[in-house]
């Protein structure tokens, strides 16, 4: 028995605690969202930087003493003096197709409480997108279900569209009209060889939360739902929200958030 | 404080001319200063602020600072010699007590920090949950 003892002390003694290193800073000044951090010698470009209480920073400014980093979430809670670390991670989100039918913020988190996103694998906001050379040719048309415009413009899988015209003159139609009929499209053709769905991704950037309700619930009345995902960066979301919202927008056409959200 | 290019890159060069052997010298950053007091030359105050901060900035790197929760005695000496054999003999080491880190030590030197504190293990656990 003493021997089993010993050998248990001994495997004690061996155990070695984990030592956290971390980089660390103090912020400086806060305002608007805005927070000007000392220290944090070994903070990088688009890096996640971690405040007291949980909530996260993108570090966008490096200068010679400070850096600069705008707050993702509530930064009402932060003050001078507070403690700042850096992650080693690059701004990145969920993505997969267990964000499909989700409604999430630009982080990709959800928030049509229906919990959290089935998804393992994470993806950087910011990527290189694809050279034109990697890229497959535009060979698949995209029907957006509205006849003088299917028989009018050509519309092609993988290439840029604008839709331009006055307020109210239905802008937002037209997508949601598209979004609806590519589900349809989905639908009538799942299962069949060689045929990919097409999967639609609705950014509501600045709008008001009750156009994006009205949004969601149109979708969901046509059964549209299970084809998309919708970012959602609401007018009463932060500025820094607000501005990254433009991202996936941008991104959509050369293919990487394409491929980044649905990865 | 708002500074324009001009001098905040004298200030640059001010300071790099007080470096010897990338550590800052004292006597030099004291007669530089001194120089620029007397002589008053275009943009002086903004150029001393940002040699101050500058100068702040390179001495925090060169500063540690100890973090334990009970005296450490005679261990003391042990840890400065594995700090100093680690970041060079110039650093200078500050031993700290704080009884709410429960136990272990957190040891700052710069901006890094290497936490072994009972009160970090602890705040891991509860953002675990």
């Amino acid at each position: 028995m003493s021997t089993l003892l010993e050998d248990i002390e001994s495997q004690i003694n061996g155990l070695k605690t984990q030592v956290a290193k971390s980089n660390v800073g103090t912020v400086r000044e806060i305002m608007d969202g805005v927070a000007k951090i000392e220290g944090l010698a070994g903070a990088a470009l688009n890096e996640m930087l971690e405040f007291p209480g949980g909530v996260f920073g993108l570090a966008l400014n490096l200068e010679e003493t400070e850096v600069g980093a705008i707050i993702l979430g509530n930064y009402l809670g932060i003050k001078e003096g507070d403690e700042v670390k850096t992650t080693g991670k690059l701004l990145q989100i969920p993505v997969g197709k267990g964000l499909l039918g989700r409604v999430v913020n630009m982080l990709g988190q959800p928030i049509d409480g229906k919990g959290p996103v089935d998804s393992q694998v994470s993806y950087p906001l910011e990527k290189l997108a694809p050279g034109v050379m990697k890229r497959k040719s535009v060979s698949q048309p995209v029907q957006t279900g509205i006849m003088p415009i299917d028989a009018m413009i050509p519309i092609g899988r993988g290439q840029r569209e604008l839709i331009i015209g006055d307020r109210a003159t239905g802008k937002t139609t037209i997508a949601i009209d598209t979004i609806i009929n590519q589900a349809r499209i989905n639908k009538a053709n799942e299962g069949k060889a060689g045929f990919r769905p097409l999967y639609s991704i609705y950014v509501a950037i600045g709008q008001k939360q009750s156009n994006v309700a009205r949004v969601i619930g149109i979708l969901e009345e046509a059964g549209a739902m299970p084809y998309t995902v919708i970012v959602a960066a609401s007018a009463s979301d932060s500025a820094t929200m607000q501005y990254l919202a433009p991202l996936p927008e941008r991104r959509l056409g050369s293919g990487s958030w394409t491929m980044a959200w649905m990865r | 404080m708002k500074i324009n290019r001009e001098a905040r890159n004298m200030a640059k060069k001010l300071y790099n001319s007080c470096l010897v052997g990338g550590l800052i010298d004292e006597d030099r950053t004291k007669k530089t200063v001194a120089y620029l007091v007397e002589k008053k030359p275009r943009n002086y105050f903004p150029i001393l602020n940002r040699m101050k901060k500058l100068i702040s900035l390179k001495l925090a790197e060169s500063a540690a600072v100890v973090e334990s929760a009970a005296p450490l005695g005679a261990e003391e000496q042990v840890l400065s010699g594995k700090i100093r054999e680690r970041f060079g003999s110039h650093v200078k080491i500050r031993f700290v007590q704080k009884p709410e880190l429960l136990g272990g030590l957190r040891i700052t030197v710069g901006s890094q920090v290497w936490d072994g504190s009972i009160r970090y293990r602890l705040n891991t656990l509860e953002n675990s949950f």
